[in-house]
């Protein structure tokens, strides 16, 4: 196609013109007026555009579901008269836009079914005669990222992608130019860029940030200037459009055509104006993102090790008990402390590691904004991470042996991601540094061989016991300098193992992991909670200049000389006082007081629960009013957590008074009333099976009758909801699973509630505790 | 019209919070404050809106059902149909805290919802200015799902204004709208004066200690 691309202009507005009334389907519209949208296909040909975007923009099932007509007759038809107007000598897009519903976890959109959507659409478009496939106007990265897949396990097209950003380099839904172009740059798209957003002028720096990601062609297809709010009318005309796009020429940009407001006059001003793209300079930047976040490979960056069941009991229940919040909390804690990276392993015997991994990694990253690196020995559970993972994420790990290099590296590649080389082999650890940069260099080659550039591959020098090894810690120390200094790759190493069996460890792990990074190691893996280990790393920041003017070292720092010395637990203060002032910090202490001399149950029924009775009391009173309630509902979780963590550790079975399920009912998200209501049926001792937000009525039912839970919380917001509701109920009864169902929610009432065949009506979050009470002491 | 977003009103934030003249402790007040601040941080206010002819329960092609709109609009031959959001960042960060705090989760919550009444008043008070230099009035405002205005029409409504395009709000198979702090109303341009809705208790300097609010009612019905 030569060096320079034109595409066409805006479709829909011709189409309005032309008798498309606001609101309708234009795809539909113009399946049943292909002489008008071939027209308009012939105008921007003759105008001068090499590749036009074929009428089907919204031609998704979602979008055309009630219409009465699919996906595949609607692409069909407005890909045949693009393909009549553009005869042999120029391509035909089939153009995809979102699909309309946002995704998990803003929405309810799950990556398989996005997938789906996309699916139908790309097998329809290529088999109608599309030349090529392009996902613009997107704002949801990870709906990108099913929309490629989509294409690829599906047809042979070739991928174009273009998102819509605002002046502040975001999509609406919070992508970063960054993340874009390094997530689709690693999943290898044939060409990435920006469309409709705003005017040309105003996306120079997006494109300009997005070329320091990318080596992709780039495309530029922006509205012509900014809206008038009221009448929806552009800014610009076509030669001032044409102007303000030669810039782009010079950045290297070679693909360029017009949005929303623009018309075959701008297009034909554009080719007339636009000469041969400049080449490109400057080297690729390297990073692994998130889709907010961009953590750039360059100095230190910290990856958190504390997603990991290994050694942890609380942890491990957590994983068997299906609680996803206490694994979202420990990603939170790390990344307020400063991780860049969060390692995420999930692995332990029983568990379906795959499905597991699926979960946490959509879990984490609905909450914490930071690339992940997949943990995993099992390969399923590795590309079921990789798969969900929005973002451009690390595999750890592949090594030496040939068996591993075989299975693991394909799914890094077809994923973009980067991988942890660990530097053993089938005959196990390496004694000397030699023999462990040898294997590294084994990996090197398979990696490179089938297309992973050699400094994703991210080498890991192993750290030994110095109690069993001593003479090891020099030859990790000794490899990673070789690895940095000959080879110029990232090294990644799990520090903390270095201290094992001895006294004070942090001493020998803090001194190990700065000599470490002296080395070259520059991906540390370590506890970011530990305030030495991040201490150490922010003074190295520091001393090796990447932490300029020390600004970083200076705001952490002075801060902790500002800070007032804990005083301490004041002698008058009881649980009871602390529970009901809602101090975490005290609750838990004297939590830990009672416990040196009581037992757990003790502690739990004759201390903690009567504290809440009376903040119920107080509440039910109307002294106090629901964010106190629920402050204190969170200090006695304090204690409450203390008690299941110490159980935990002695291998004890969980405190429970009885199990719940709660729900919030498919097609309804709103479920920060759900959540309240779970604090404070947790701080009364009851176990509750949190099923989420939008569950289907199935679920509900398969969980009762498979973990045998008699009471079931179900929540809605919405009148639109409510049915959703009834559904559950009425499938909860056919079912024959004997069970109590307990409602709640904004526009729920004691009538509606029976109306509707729920045993309870829980006005509030203490009224839920109340009937929750009732029910288990039958 | 640019999206405009202030100081948020506490009474208002109590309000939601389900207040009823009980004292408010200095550290749940700090508490508050400090969730406020990262909703005001984390809003991003955005709006849409468009000014098209009103005829026949019929704003443009769209058709509003029910006697509330027909009455409210009933001398108008103009509406503005209008969107605003504060973006998903709102829903991100209160899904944070759920996890972390429950208690700031609730309260951000509340602080959101002030947040989008916030921006939609502003929206309101430019609107009004344009179109009294116009020589115009315009009705209260009214959203679906008020009175007898079904839900159902949000999705049309969306698509009218291109929102999901134009500020990135979407609306869900169940009507429920994404990202959940935003608003969808109606209001009507009318050639003469409009009745207006009492305002409500969060602007009465007695908000905090009203008997009939720890009553749970209201001085004004």
């Amino acid at each position: 196609m030569g060096d320079r691309i034109i595409l066409d202009g805006g479709m829909g507005t011709m189409l309005q013109a032309r008798g498309l009334k606001p609101g309708d389907h234009p795809e539909i519209y113009g399946m049943e007026h292909p002489e008008i949208v071939e027209e308009i296909h012939r105008k921007y040909i003759e105008a001068g555009s090499n590749v036009i975007y074929a009428n089907t923009f919204e031609a998704n099932g979602h979008k055309l579901k009630g219409t009465g007509h699919t996906p595949a007759e609607v692409i069909t038809a407005n890909i045949r008269t693009a393909r009549r107007a553009a005869g042999d000598s120029v391509k035909v897009a089939l153009d995809v836009g979102p699909i309309g519903e946002l995704m998990e976890p803003l929405g309810t959109l799950t990556f398989e079914e996005a997938y789906q959507v996309y699916k139908e659409m790309v097998i329809a478009g290529e088999k109608a005669g599309a030349d090529l496939v392009v996902f613009e106007t997107q704002t949801d990265l990870q709906e990108v990222r099913a929309g490629v897949f989509a294409a690829r396990e599906n047809t042979d097209l070739p991928v174009w992608t273009t998102m819509s950003f605002e002046e502040s380099g975001r999509t609406f839904s919070g992508t970063t130019v960054a993340s874009m172009a390094c997530t689709l740059d690693a999943l290898g798209v044939d060409a990435m860029g920006v469309n409709c957003s705003l005017g040309p002028r105003q996306l120079i720096p997006i494109i300009e940030e997005m070329i320091t990601w990318t080596d992709r062609p780039i495309i530029v297809k922006p509205n012509a200037g900014l809206p008038d709010p009221a009448t929806g009318a552009y800014s610009i005309g076509p030669e001032e459009f044409a102007q303000q796009m030669r810039p782009y020429s010079e950045l290297g940009v070679s693909i360029m055509g017009g949005c929303c407001g623009t018309d075959p006059e701008f297009i034909r001003n554009l080719s007339e104006v636009i000469p041969a793209p400049a080449e490109r300079k400057g080297n690729k930047r390297h990073g692994v993102c998130a889709a907010g976040h961009m953590t750039e490979l360059k100095g230190i960056r910290v990856i958190g090790e504390r997603i990991n069941p290994t050694g942890k009991k609380r942890f491990q229940q957590a994983l068997r008990e299906h609680d996803l919040d206490y694994i979202i909390e420990r990603a939170i804690e790390q990344a307020d402390a400063g991780a860049d990276i969060l390692d995420i392993n999930v692995g332990l015997p029983g568990i379906d590691e795959p499905a597991m991994m699926r979960e946490v990694v959509t879990a984490v990253q609905g909450m914490v904004s930071l690339p992940l690196q997949i943990d995993s020995s099992n390969i399923e559970a590795i590309e079921a991470g990789l798969r969900a993972c929005n973002g451009r994420a690390i595999v750890n790990s592949v090594n030496g042996d040939e068996e591993k290099l075989k299975t693991i590296l394909p799914i890094v590649h077809k994923y973009g991601a980067a991988v942890v080389g660990l530097t053993l082999d089938e005959n196990g650890i390496p004694q000397t540094a030699e023999e462990r940069v040898a294997i590294a260099r084994r990996i090197i080659d398979a990696a490179v061989e089938i297309g992973i550039p050699k400094e994703d591959v991210l080498v890991d020098c192993l750290t030994l016991t110095i109690s069993a090894q001593q003479e090891q810690a020099v030859e990790t120390l000794k490899a990673i300098r070789q690895i940095h200094d000959r080879m110029g790759l990232h090294c990644v190493l799990g520090v903390s193992n270095i201290s094992f069996g001895l006294p004070e460890r942090i001493h020998v792990t803090e001194n190990f992991l700065v000599q470490a990074m002296t080395c070259g190691l520059d991906l540390p893996i370590v506890n970011p909670n530990q305030k030495e280990i991040m201490d150490a790393i922010a003074s190295f920041r520091a001393l090796s200049g990447e932490d300029l003017s020390c600004e970083n070292y200076i705001a952490r720092f002075s801060q902790a000389e500002e800070a007032p010395k804990d005083p301490g637990i004041p002698s008058e203060m009881t649980i009871e006082k602390a529970i009901l002032k809602g101090l975490k910090k005290e609750t838990r202490e004297l939590t830990r007081i009672q416990l040196e001399t009581r037992p757990e149950m003790e502690v739990i029924n004759e201390v903690l629960i009567p504290a809440l009775d009376l903040v119920g009391e107080k509440y039910e009173k109307q002294e106090i009013f629901l964010p106190q309630l629920i402050n204190s509902a969170n200090a006695a979780c304090e204690g409450f957590d203390l008690i299941k963590t110490e159980i935990a550790k002695r291998g004890g079975d969980s405190v429970s008074k009885g199990k719940i399920i709660l729900a919030t009912v498919q097609g309804d998200i709103h479920d920060i009333g759900k959540n309240i209501v779970k604090v404070v049926l947790e701080n009364y001792g009851f176990q509750v099976m949190d099923l989420g937000k939008d569950v289907p009525p199935r679920t509900v039912v398969e969980t009762a009758v498979r973990e045998d839970i008699r009471l079931i919380g179900l929540s809605a917001l919405m009148t639109t909801t409510v049915s959703a509701m009834k559904e559950t109920i009425e499938l909860l009864r056919q079912s024959g699973h004997e069970c109590a169902v307990m409602v709640g929610g904004a526009v729920l009432t004691e009538d509606y509630a029976r109306e509707i065949g729920a045993d309870y009506y829980a006005r509030d979050a203490k009224a839920s505790a109340d009937i929750a009470k009732e029910f288990f002491s039958k | 019209m640019e999206p405009r977003l202030t100081e948020l009103n506490d009474n208002e934030i109590l309000m939601y919070l389900g207040h009823r003249g009980q004292e408010v402790p200095e550290d749940l007040a700090r508490q508050i404050e400090i969730c406020k601040e990262r909703v005001m941080k984390a809003a991003r206010p955005r709006l849409v809106w468009r000014r098209v002819p009103y005829a026949g329960q019929k704003a443009e092609n769209l058709l509003l059902p029910g006697e509330d709109i027909g009455k409210l609009l009933q001398s108008c031959r103009e509406a503005v149909l209008f969107a605003a959001t504060l973006g998903p960042e709102i829903d991100q960060i209160t899904r944070k805290y759920e996890v972390v705090d429950a208690a700031d989760a609730l309260i951000m919550d509340a602080c959101a919802s002030a947040a989008i009444e916030n921006v939609c008043n502003h929206f309101e008070e430019d609107l009004c200015r344009e179109i009294t230099e116009e020589g115009k009035y315009l009705t209260d405002r009214f959203s679906p799902g008020y009175g007898d205005l079904p839900l159902e029409i949000q999705k049309d409504l969306c698509r009218m204004l291109n929102a999901s395009r134009r500020i990135g709000l979407t609306v869900s198979e169940s009507m429920l709208m994404v990202p959940c702090k935003s608003v969808t109303a109606v209001i009507g341009i009318a050639e003469e004066p409009q009745e207006h809705r009492a305002s409500g208790c969060e602007v009465c300097n007695l908000f905090r200690t009203c008997e009939f609010r720890k009553e749970g009612g209201t001085c004004h019905g």
